[in-house]
């Protein structure tokens, strides 16, 4: 009924026991009060509020078992100012959804951006080429804002993005390398 | 909180054979997790209510993605579709495939679900199905008893027929090698973008040097009980010199096969529609490809 778990959330190793039944989401709000990841539908996988990174890739955190994530990396959104070089800092991410005012009611925020975190991850690793807004809408179709404040997220992540474009290669990999977020934090 | 009905065991097995031991003998009361993005819903409504979870997803040898010498791609069941859309030569030579892996569901979907939980997940209104089945691929299930290959056009186009007995498992799936000036395409309609497919249509082409059409395949999916290989409306490509014309009678050929359904989702006669304009722009797609490669 119960299982034993070592995951790896925002750089810190959780060793917790927890029913083999506990959601991901609830593994991460509840046992470990990171409440900066929402719950927008009822765990239906609908909307993308839970969305965190799972080993660099965005999953909805409603979708998969606390027990699966055992021996994994999970960054919420909590784990973006992680990344920063001093305190205070926004991540591209961060910084581009406050330029561009990206947020509105901020309920599918935390969501947006790990879902973005993913985008950015891949577009950086693919040498920052520009974006186009229809590939971002498209990787944002599980993500839902129901202020419909669309266009200012697109922008947002066009602001992170030109950002990125502005630093050095290894600079703009830092902002993704979830294995430095270990370094820093052990 | 939403919460699964209590789960007794959660198995995470590393290889294959540590996997068939674990189906040993509790088959009625288990689930098998692959991406768990379709199934992980009737766990929470508790539709399903296993005592037993077994997760796939550390299973090395189903993850596996190989090129076999006479050009046959093996894809293993675990194969996750953003791993197949993001591959260079799954775009290039099998081209249907990485459309349709690119519009199962949302990116969180597309990390997470595999491409063997499409298939075999039980529902006929999934995508893989009829692109494997225009692909001619080939399925290799393992099991206690033993290992045995089925072809996709056997498995998925004649609805009584049951994948799976108990025990066994989708280890992977073939695709054998394009012939020469040959392109494939999937196009889709769900009623929300990237959903379950009302209509979806996979095709395929091979062009002569000459530009006359010396194969097609053309695979509707979204139909009840199965997907329908439509070899009425391929037979009107064969032998013709492909233009958009001949094209768009084909598209009307294979709306004029298809028996579909009417449901809550689409009319019998709107499904028709469907599969005309998403065939004719799939047919298109597939010949454009086709003509780039030969």
């Amino acid at each position: 009924m119960e299982k034993t778990i070592s995951v790896t959330v925002n750089g810190r190793v959780q060793r917790k026991t927890v029913p083999i039944r506990m959601l991901l989401v609830d593994f991460l709000r509840d046992e470990l009060g990171l409440t900066g990841t929402h719950v927008g539908c009822t765990y239906e996988g609908r909307c993308g509020a839970c969305t965190v990174v799972l080993d660099g890739n965005a999953t909805k955190s409603c979708m998969v078992l606390a027990v699966q994530a055992d021996g994994h990396r999970v960054v919420t959104v909590e784990g973006l100012e992680e990344f920063a070089n001093a305190p205070g800092e926004l991540h591209p991410i961060q910084n581009g959804f406050w330029e561009r005012h990206g947020l509105q009611c901020g309920y599918c925020t935390p969501g947006m951006m790990m879902t973005i975190f993913d985008i950015l991850a891949t577009n950086v690793r693919e040498g920052s080429p520009e974006l186009t807004d229809e590939a971002i809408r498209q990787s944002l179709v599980g993500n839902i804002c129901r202020c419909t404040g669309y266009s200012h997220i697109v922008e947002a992540v066009q602001s992170a993005a030109a950002q990125l474009r502005g630093m050095d290669p290894e600079e703009r990999a830092a902002w993704f390398d979830t294995a430095k977020l270990e370094g820093t934090r052990s | 909180m939403v919460q699964l009905a209590p789960v007794e065991t959660y198995h995470a097995p590393v290889s294959l054979t540590e996997c068939l031991e674990c189906l040993a003998g509790v088959e009625d009361n288990l689930v098998l997790l692959a991406g768990g993005q379709a199934i992980m819903p009737l766990l929470k409504n508790r539709s399903l209510r296993p005592n037993v979870l077994v997760d796939l997803s550390g299973i090395a040898e189903l993850r596996r993605r190989k090129i076999e010498a006479d050009g046959t791609l093996v894809l293993g069941a675990m194969r996750r579709h953003r791993e197949v859309y993001d591959d260079p030569l799954v775009r290039t030579g099998w081209s249907a495939l990485a459309d349709a892996t690119s519009v199962i569901g949302d990116l969180q979907v597309q990390n997470r679900g595999t491409i063997g939980g499409n298939v075999v997940f039980g529902t006929v209104l999934t995508d893989l199905k009829q692109v494997a089945m225009c692909l001619d691929a080939s399925l290799r299930i393992v099991g206690r008893a033993g290992n045995r290959e089925v072809s996709a056009r056997d498995a998925f186009g004649d609805a009584a027929h049951s994948l799976l007995a108990p025990g066994e498992l989708l280890e992977s799936m073939a695709f054998p090698a394009p012939p020469p000036g040959s392109g494939s395409a999937y196009r889709k309609f769900g009623i929300t973008t990237n959903g379950r497919p009302v209509i979806g249509v996979a095709t395929s082409l091979t062009i002569g040097a000459d530009g006359i059409c010396t194969g097609a395949s053309i695979v509707i999916g979204g139909l009840v009980p199965a997907p329908c290989d439509a070899r009425i409306a391929a037979q009107v490509l064969i032998g013709q010199s492909v233009d958009h014309e001949v094209i768009a009678h084909a598209a009307k050929a294979a709306a004029e096969e298809v028996k579909p359904q009417s449901d809550g989702r689409a009319s019998a006669a709107y499904r028709r529609q469907l599969v005309r304009a998403i065939g004719q722009d799939a047919l298109n797609d597939a010949w454009q490809r086709a003509i780039g490669t030969s």
